[in-house]
């Protein structure tokens, strides 16, 4: 009798028949019972086997009445048609021709499928499944887990295929969860529907011509083949509104205004910033950390090995809830740290309801802090800190591993500065993307992680600096500054506590330090990830709140940025100008008589406000530092000039120290190159030769310390700062600083904070600051990263051989540059043109508009917020007034207050968000 | 133990009333949808009447997707005013909603010290009453009515504005902004105390460069017949065009100090804009908008209290309202004009306090508070089957 061979197959297993039948499946009664039923009623004996799919895709097997299932085991197997929507047999065989034995077998299949040998279809992968359930995953059987818990449970079948948001967009569509998965595979992936929010397949058929000729499914194409193959999901957003072009106006007339081109501007150039940096992300290769992953539970806690200690220098803390398996491998990775050090370990389990979490009674000198109902996280972290007896204490989640060496490094960084509050390492993902370089705080109580999703072995991850906060996967404290409760109370159940634990320790004026060589791996909230996604958004939001209502002065503090602008005092007449170019002489000269050199190419820009000022008269200069002030410009860098001794421009600063009342912040850049007939600082026709000789450097630095005197001169963290403009053309950069830092200190200075601007050739070279015995450098764009404009112009101006750049798509390659590991701060350009000074040979940028500078200012202040903290957190704007190179802030008959307004607006968002 | 949030999820929550509409009580309900977004609650919006123009981007891109045809059970928030509470609850049961089926709230708006007593008698209806401000929830108090206070948000989402330019108001200015109101009732308003201050701050400072822009009520003749009376001043700018909100966003943003010498605000909504886009606020220090305002934070002008004249405003019997001190304003304004050092900072304070308090996400929290308590403690909900399935659903 066939129907023996059915029930004898190793494709059904023992336990489903007895489940469908309620009988041994050697009970031959059972054999008649099973076929006493009609075909479709029959009992389900194995989730592998879907029978209407089976009749459906078979109209043979349907028409010719023998049982589908039985079918399928004598001949349809090595017939290689499916037995399920999710198991594709010639999927399969195509993958691995041998894997189901010479003559494909049922059983071979169930081998397959049970121990997870390979992916049963392009739509569902074992591996892949296993990863994303995380811990409720069996250890093997992932189809079967799916198809019998997963499915029910809210589960998707690969992270694309969304079956349940499929059925509530598709009316046709049952919204049964087995039945809806079902129908996308039969027939909405052929049909090209959306599989869900994440995949569109009519898209997917519209940028791909080829794989819409060849009628494959695309989602199953997709799976298949296209990621690997690099194609991109198209993602189902409204048609973008392209950057809007820049509208012309006649010499001296406004700009026209266009209420949508002002939102457009604003818009487009917002996406092609997160563009450039989404590239950069996803430009990195993912090298998986190796970390100790134990499958076997109590063998793991068998060879844990934790020191006996009296008097702990270090308590590690870590809170636990189930997923005892992590908990071990952080043990683990605690232990295999070993550092020469007395520490203790205070686990503290909140009540976990795994059977495994009973082991851990078995580690010797294990501090367990049991609580006996579930307190929740921050009241579990709480009573075991009552049990730290260390000098400091390491808050570690138990789904993290700490890399060798990070407990040593973090230790000693306490150990070596007694300011420090707290320590926070570098912490990586399992798939090696950084998760975190510290953190930052927003005024309105948001926070961000550094770097989060970049390569952590980018430059600017790779050196220690002081953060907002770090964050609790793993944090040093010192007890002593903490207090009674670790975590107030008040964040239950979870989240911001320990932004709050940081703010604490700053409040209190200690320090919180990211260590760059202190490595932690975090699998990040795998003991969340099943929450609602909303209701623990609610809770963050909650916290947030609290957060702003505590500390809302304190957090605005440590956002506060200061926006300093480049200044040319060039603008007044001068015995050398009047020599060289003629009587009265200025950059005015120059700037009103330029021409537009292409259609839409605006030119001249023409001052509005301030008229062609002369910077000799004080009343110029108080209404250029009223303007500034009025829009968040918190002072200006000036250029100072001095070849041989000979000082060169010095008029307007000579007005502002005459004039105390003028409020003037500023600070001095020495622009140490040539003058030239050119204007371009080169080595031909020069006019004025900058020297390096003893008597030129002493007079320079003993007008940087006499104007350092001034209480409006700026400074960072106390210190005067200076600027050196080329800072490679010193011929002895460090003899230079180490004679600026020897100056200022006789004069009674706390120190000197040195600067360079990354121009000419300093641009591209990531010269240390350090190297040349400086502390900072300064970003001086568009230098360096100008991207050409791609469009052609229609050029009007006869002879004309200049250079056209394109404004958004170089301040993208400025948001999206690589990063540094010393303080480099962020500069923002307005516009930049020097057709005044070049009118044949002009440089310029189309597409501008004071909105995408305010994109590209917001970005930028993000930037300033990863990377800067106190009075390290500077703006600086290329320029204020270089009227002759199209860089100025000041208003013009074009613009008007347009590019200030847009700088103000800038700043003022984001002194919340 | 019951987890009051879960139990939410499985509680549809609809905002009802004029979502659309380009009046105040849009106004306020359109900050209530943001409120609830900012808080991840899965709201959904109902337009009782359908009368508006839907012609606003911001009102699309907030709106669109939450609204719903068919009202439903669960809890429902009402944004609709005392006297209009019987055509609302006809509209909603004609469009297919019962209104007995869920637990509803009621969010009237309200200018005086008392809430009138007729009006009272229709709050009855809902199971309970949210408060705007402070101001409200006394006013609602002297008719027994008590309410919970939520007020309301006046935060924008972040973005580009439209410069000076656009509107035509002076780049160099110190600029003072008014939403003139000339319409019925609008002494409540009191417009006539901004051109008197602006009347003194010119004649004691003749040349400084200080601009009046007054924003007018679309077609309002009382309006524009004044406007035409100032027409030609340099000194002051009529915007009669209609505004959509990216407009007032802008114009708001536009100005140096928003200016409000009402007699008295259920609320205040533009003072408190103002201050959430970092910009300065000049109110009369009384009435709904002291919920948000400070003397450190904004300047607060000095009035007494005087009783309503017959006539001057519905209800009018037996109530007061404040009368600001012209003098005192212009008091308060002049130094800051000469150091707008401390201009800055106040307006600094201004807009971190305005965006604690009444941000999108302070407001939001606190109607997170009302809806859990509702849920875990109304009868409605406890215990019982939920009223019907949610939207939340769990992605794998």
């Amino acid at each position: 009798m066939h129907a023996h061979r059915l029930l004898c197959s190793p494709f059904i297993t023992e336990e489903q028949f007895r489940f469908a039948l309620g009988s041994h499946r050697a009970d031959l009664t059972s054999i008649g019972r099973y076929l006493s039923v009609p075909v479709a009623e029959r009992p389900n004996i194995t989730p592998y086997f879907d029978r209407t799919f089976y009749l459906v895709s078979n109209p043979d097997v349907a028409a010719s009445g023998i049982d589908p299932l039985l079918h399928f085991i004598e001949t349809g197997a090595e017939e290689l048609r499916a037995p399920h929507p999710l198991i594709d047999l010639r999927f399969i065989v195509q993958a691995d021709p041998l894997i189901l034995g010479p003559a494909p077998s049922p059983q071979a299949l169930f081998e397959l499928l049970e121990y997870d040998l390979m992916a049963p279809s392009p739509y569902f992968d074992p591996l892949e499944y296993h990863e994303r359930v995380g811990a409720v995953a069996p250890s093997h059987g992932m189809l079967r887990h799916f198809l019998t818990d997963g499915l029910t449970a809210g589960l998707l079948a690969n992270p694309y295929l969304d079956h349940l948001w499929y059925a509530a967009h598709n009316a046709d569509v049952n919204p049964d969860p087995y039945l809806s998965l079902r129908h996308f595979i039969v027939l909405g992936d052929v049909e090209g529907r959306a599989a869900g929010p994440a995949f569109n397949g009519a898209l997917y058929r519209a940028r791909y011509p080829d794989i819409a000729a060849a009628g494959v499914p695309p989602l199953w194409h997709f799976l298949l083949r296209g990621r690997e193959e690099g194609r991109q999901i198209p993602a189902d957003v409204p048609a973008e509104p392209a950057m809007p072009m820049a509208r012309a106006a006649p010499v001296g007339l406004p700009i026209p205004i266009e209420p949508d081109d002002v939102a457009a501007a604003y818009d487009a150039t917002r996406r092609l910033l997160a563009r450039a940096r989404q590239d950069r992300l996803e430009a990195m290769v993912e090298v998986p950390v190796d970390i100790i992953r134990t499958t076997d539970v109590a063998a793991g806690i068998a060879a844990i090995r934790l020191p006996a200690s009296v008097a702990p220098r270090l308590s590690i803390l870590i809170p636990v809830y189930n997923e005892i398996d992590y908990t071990v491998d952080c043990l683990l990775s605690v232990m295999r740290n070993a550092p020469n050090l007395d520490y203790e370990v205070v686990l503290a389990d909140d009540c976990s309801t795994d059977p495994d979490a009973k082991l851990l009674d078995g580690i010797a000198n294990l501090v367990l802090v049991r609580q006996a109902t579930n307190q929740g996280f921050i009241r579990n972290c709480n009573a075991a800190f009552a049990r730290c007896r260390g000098d400091y204490v390491l808050l570690l989640n138990n789904d993290a591993q700490m890399m060798p060496g990070a407990l040593a490094r973090m230790v000693a960084a306490l150990d070596s500065d007694d300011r420090l509050g707290a320590v926070g390492p570098k912490i990586l993902y399992p798939n090696g993307r950084l998760q975190e370089a510290g953190c930052y705080i927003k005024p309105n109580g948001e926070s961000g992680m550094v770097g989060l999703f970049a390569d952590p072995a980018e430059p600017g991850y790779e050196y220690d600096r002081d953060v907002a906060y770090s964050s609790g996967a793993a944090l040093m404290v010192r007890r002593a500054l903490v207090g009674e409760a670790l975590f107030d109370e008040r964040f239950r159940p979870a989240y911001c506590e320990d932004v709050d634990l940081c703010l604490r320790l700053l409040a209190g004026g200690w320090r919180v330090r990211y260590l760059h060589a202190a490595v932690v791996v975090h699998h990040l909230s795998v003991s969340t990830n099943r929450q609602s996604v909303a209701r623990k958004m609610r809770t963050i939001v909650t916290n947030q709140q609290t957060l702003v209502e505590r500390w809302g002065p304190l957090i605005r503090k440590l956002d506060q940025i200061r926006v300093l602008a480049f200044y040319l005092p060039q603008f007044h007449p001068t015995p050398e100008n009047d020599l060289w170019w003629g009587r009265g002489f200025t950059e005015w000269t120059n700037v009103a008589k330029a021409q537009p050199s292409y259609e839409g190419h605006y030119q001249p820009h023409l001052p509005a406000d301030l008229g062609f000022y002369d910077l000799r008269a004080p009343e110029a200069l108080r209404a250029q530092a009223e303007l500034a002030a009025r829009y968040g410009v918190d002072g200006f860098c000036v250029y100072y000039y001095n070849f041989g001794t000979r000082r060169v421009l010095h008029k307007p600063l000579d007005v502002v120290r005459a004039n105390p009342d003028i409020p003037f912040n500023w600070c001095l850049c020495w622009a140490n190159e040539n003058w030239t007939k050119h204007w371009d600082g080169g080595e031909k026709a020069v006019l004025l030769e900058q020297r390096y000789d003893q008597a030129t450097l002493d007079s320079i630095i003993a007008d940087a310390v006499e104007q350092a005197g001034d209480p409006r001169y700026i400074t960072v963290d106390g210190k005067p700062m200076f600027l050196v403009y080329r800072p490679l053309l010193l011929p002895d950069p460090k003899a230079f600083a180490a004679a600026c830092r020897a100056a200022f200190a006789n004069a009674g200075f706390i120190g000197v904070h040195l600067a360079y601007v990354e121009s000419m050739e300093a641009v591209n070279q990531a010269v240390r600051p350090a190297d040349l015995g400086f502390d900072a450098a300064v970003e001086f764009p568009p230098h360096g990263r100008a991207v050409p404009a791609e469009d052609a112009a229609t050029i009007t101006k006869d002879g004309w051989s200049g250079y056209r750049y394109d404004y958004p798509a170089t301040a993208a390659r400025f948001v999206a540059r690589e990063t540094v590991p010393y303080p480099r701060y962020p500069a923002v350009f307005p516009s930049w043109d020097n057709t005044a000074r070049q009118p044949l040979f002009g440089t310029s940028f189309d597409r501008i508009s004071p909105e995408a500078f305010q994109a590209y200012t917001e970005a930028k202040i993000e930037e300033i917020r990863q990377f800067h903290m106190g009075d390290e957190r500077l703006l600086f704007v290329n320029a204020w007034n270089e009227w002759a190179e199209g860089a100025h802030l000041e208003p013009d008959t074009g613009y008007g207050h347009r590019w200030l307004e847009s700088l103000h607006a800038a700043l003022t968002t984001r002194r919340w968000s | 133990m019951a987890d009051p949030v879960v139990v939410l999820d499985e509680v549809p929550v609809t905002i009802i009333g004029h979502p659309w509409a380009p009046i105040g009580m849009g106004e306020q309900m359109r900050s209530h949808v943001h409120a609830c977004g900012a808080v991840h609650l899965h709201h959904r919006i109902f337009d009782i009447f359908r009368y508006a123009q839907r012609s606003d981007v911001a009102h699309s891109r907030l709106l669109e997707a939450l609204e719903i045809a068919v009202p439903v059970g669960g809890i429902r928030i009402f944004h609709v005013n005392g006297d209009e509470v019987d055509t609302v609850i006809a509209a909603f049961e004609a469009r297919g909603g019962v209104f007995a089926d869920g637990y509803n709230i009621i969010v009237p708006a309200w200018e005086l010290p008392a809430y009138p007593k007729v009006w009272a008698l229709n709050l009855r209806k809902f199971d309970e009453v949210w408060a705007l401000s402070e101001f409200i929830a006394d006013s609602l108090a002297t008719a027994g009515v008590p309410s919970h206070l939520v007020g309301q948000a006046i935060e924008f989402p972040p973005g580009p504005c439209l410069p000076r330019r656009h509107f035509g108001i002076r780049e160099s200015a110190f600029v003072l902004l008014h939403f003139f109101d000339l319409s019925s009732y609008a002494s409540r308003k009191n417009p006539e105390a901004v051109l008197e201050m602006f009347a003194r701050l010119r004649a004691e400072m003749p040349f400084r460069d200080l601009q009046l822009v007054l924003k007018v009520k679309n077609g309002e003749r009382a309006a524009e017949e004044w406007a035409a009376d100032v027409a030609g001043d340099p000194q002051i700018k009529v915007i009669a065009t209609p505004l959509d909100t990216f407009g007032v966003k802008s114009l708001i943003a536009a100005c140096d100090v928003f200016v409000s010498l009402h007699r008295s605000e259920g609320f205040g909504r533009g003072l408190g804009e103002a201050m959430g886009l970092g910009r300065l606020a000049l109110g009369t220090g009384w009435s709904g908008n002291v919920d948000f305002m400070t003397a450190e934070n904004s300047l607060m002008v000095g009035h007494e209290l005087v009783k309503l004249q017959r006539d001057a405003y519905p209800h009018w019997r037996g109530q007061s309202w404040a009368e600001a001190d012209v003098g005192h304003a212009v008091a308060l304004l002049r130094p800051l004009l000469d150091d707008p050092a401390h201009a800055t900072a106040m307006a600094r304070r201004g807009q971190a306090d305005a965006l604690r308090t009444h941000g999108s996400r302070a407001v939001g929290v606190r109607v997170l508070r009302q809806l859990n308590r509702i849920v875990a403690e109304s009868p409605k909900f406890n215990g019982a089957t939920p009223v019907a399935k949610g939207g939340a659903r769990r992605k794998g």
